[in-house]
């Protein structure tokens, strides 16, 4: 904040700010694989125009879905969005209606031997066999696969090394989830399937889960993983897609999705006393959201621009504004204005 | 078939394990064997035309209930509780094939019967010098082998109009119950109104009980009752496996 006044070059800068963040990659993605936001190169998930009814119900109405291999690919959606339906007929436990769905290059519906081998799935909430040991779990689901990964490994990767000899059913619920990665995990399969994997924990196990889905990632594995929390895909994902109402709303990188790389910052400030906020500069004021007695919240999408604006303005008449704050729009907020168009059934897409 | 073999492994593995399965299926024909044969040691009774004793009644009557116990009763509770709790999920998502998951829940629960049935022989045999002629071995297997294809078809059937493994027990014991009572199994059928025979005689509980009371009773097997008992319970398979392959479901719920 040390440069020297910039004034009339503010509309200019938003300007500038909106063409060029467009094409910038804000943050690529810790793999490899492709450019953030851009289609995959090589779909290991590809679903066009997806139908699903329920009786009169349009669960899935035309969802179109890509995932390249070595993505971790998120699905956001609230409950009833046709989030579930979509992802079972990936895994192959529904039919779809209409639509072409393609899975390592196979029809789910018609899911072969070969095929099974290759996925993973990690089920929401199933205690399992509750009588074997978390070992002979691991065991009999090896036993399934041509190829399984060794158990003692696998158990070291989820960080459950040492509960070998414990009866799965008297594992914590977080331990419990780790042993469900671990049954997906056995096969050695490519592709994954997470399904709400650390719903219900504590946070301490949370950021633990996660730690171990970042390890999955170097292990080259493709993750199609669905959750309610915002963190959980900021934290994991490379590219999100939410559905709301039976339609895919919005796709992108966790800092693309839903324009939230273009939408404005929220700068808030208090004027010192005896200063009124008709005082400020007119392009400041034209950008206030609110005004709450000395109290100032501006929208800008040129957040360095108007917060230098902001400083030269008090420098010049010696003003001290000590609460500056500045916060970028959350995956939270921008996620809930995506599937809060939803009532509109025929205009979904959310503009922002 | 590999597959089959390691899948019932650890599903007879987690099965001795499972306190409940273990009382009902092993401990209760035991202990019942021990307290009905000890109970009734002199006194004979006639069924079906065959006056034995009644403790060698009770060991056939007891060997009926195990292998029910077993394969339906058992069984279902099975098919249930993993519909439920999402372990048929979970192995739908392997490649292990539906043919081979449902051959090993079969084969699971017909080890445990004939396991529990060879255990109750040998008691039978050791504590109360009870053991069926040579000439009614057939007709003992026989009753293994048709009861068990029988009550596994019935309870592939049965575990589709079960949505919950609350109504499990409530459900088995609802109808088991007064079918044990009108087959000849705790009480002889010479005591019973005619009408009640007759309509204990459409299910297959009291044919296993015909087959297994004929094997342990002396003499040759009567031809024509034992192939009416066969029959009827080749038929109740048939019933069964195809009501299953109509309406069972993998899910949960609502599987369209």
């Amino acid at each position: 904040m040390t440069r020297r006044d910039r004034g009339p070059s503010l509309p200019v800068m938003i300007n500038q700010a909106i063409l060029t963040t467009e094409p910038r990659p804000s943050e690529p993605p810790a793999n490899a694989s492709g450019e953030p936001g851009s289609p995959p190169t090589e779909a290991v998930i590809a679903v066009r125009d997806l139908h699903k009814s329920y009786g009169q119900t349009e669960a899935v109405r035309g969802v179109d879905l890509e995932v390249g291999r070595g993505e971790i690919f998120a699905f956001l959606g609230p409950n009833g969005a046709g989030k579930t339906t979509t992802v079972e007929i990936m895994e192959g436990f529904r039919e779809a209606d209409s639509g072409t769905v393609e899975v390592l290059g196979e029809d789910p519906a018609r899911p072969s031997r070969r095929w099974r081998e290759r996925i993973g799935i990690v089920l929401q909430e199933s205690p399992g066999e509750t009588e074997l040991s978390v070992r002979e779990c691991l065991e009999l689901y090896a036993g399934l696969y041509p190829a399984p990964r060794p158990i003692d490994e696998t158990l070291e990767l989820v960080g459950i090394g040492e509960l070998g000899q414990k009866p799965s059913g008297r594992l914590s619920g977080g331990e419990r989830r780790r042993l469900d990665v671990a049954l997906a995990l056995i096969g050695d399969p490519e592709l994954i399937f997470l399904d709400e994997p650390t719903t219900g924990f504590d946070p301490a196990a949370r950021r633990a889960a996660w730690e171990m889905l970042s390890g999955l990632r170097s292990l080259g594995k493709t993750i199609f993983l669905t959750t309610h929390y915002m963190e959980e895909a900021e934290r994991l994902a490379d590219r999100i897609a939410v559905i709301a109402g039976g339609r895919i709303v919005d796709a992108g990188t966790p800092r693309t999705l839903g324009r939230r790389d273009l939408a404005a910052s929220r700068i808030s400030f208090s004027l010192p006393t005896g200063v009124d906020p008709g005082e400020l500069p007119p392009e400041l004021l034209g950008l206030a959201d609110r005004i709450d007695g000395r109290r100032v919240t501006l929208l800008s999408p040129a957040t360095l621009a108007a917060v230098q604006r902001l400083g030269t303005w008090a420098d010049g008449r010696d003003l001290e504004i000590g609460d500056l704050e500045v916060a970028r729009p959350s995956l939270e907020d921008t996620y809930l204005t995506l599937t809060d168009d939803q009532d509109d059934p025929d205009h979904p897409k959310g503009d922002r | 078939m590999q597959m089959v073999l390691h899948t019932t492994r650890y599903g007879l593995r987690a099965f001795t394990r499972n306190r409940r399965a273990r009382v009902f299926t092993m401990f209760m024909p035991l202990l019942l064997l021990v307290v009905f044969a000890t109970m009734f040691n002199d006194a004979n009774t006639t069924v079906d035309g065959i006056t034995q004793s009644y403790s060698r009644y009770f060991v056939a009557s007891i060997l009926t209930l195990s292998i029910t116990s077993a394969t339906f009763a058992a069984l279902v509770g099975m098919i249930v509780s993993q519909r439920e709790l999402g372990v048929y999920k979970r192995r739908r998502a392997t490649p292990l094939s539906p043919a081979a998951l449902i051959t090993s829940q079969t084969l699971t629960v017909v080890l445990m019967g004939v396991a529990t049935s060879v255990v109750l022989l040998v008691v039978a045999e050791l504590a109360f010098g009870i053991h069926p002629p040579v000439a009614g071995v057939p007709a003992l297997i026989a009753a293994v082998v048709f009861g068990s294809a029988a009550f596994c078809g019935l309870a592939f059937a049965a575990s589709t109009f079960i949505d919950s493994s609350d109504s499990t027990q409530p459900v088995i014991q609802a109808t088991m119950l007064p079918l044990f009572l009108i087959s000849g199994v705790w009480i002889s059928s010479a005591d019973l109104p005619s009408w009640l025979n007759q309509v204990a005689a459409v299910f297959p509980i009291e044919h296993v009980a015909d087959l297994l009371h004929r094997a342990f009773a002396s003499g040759a097997l009567a031809a024509g009752p034992v192939a009416v008992d066969l029959a009827v319970l080749a038929a109740w398979a048939v019933v069964g496996i195809v009501i299953a392959v109509r309406r069972f479901d993998w899910l949960p719920s609502g599987h369209a």
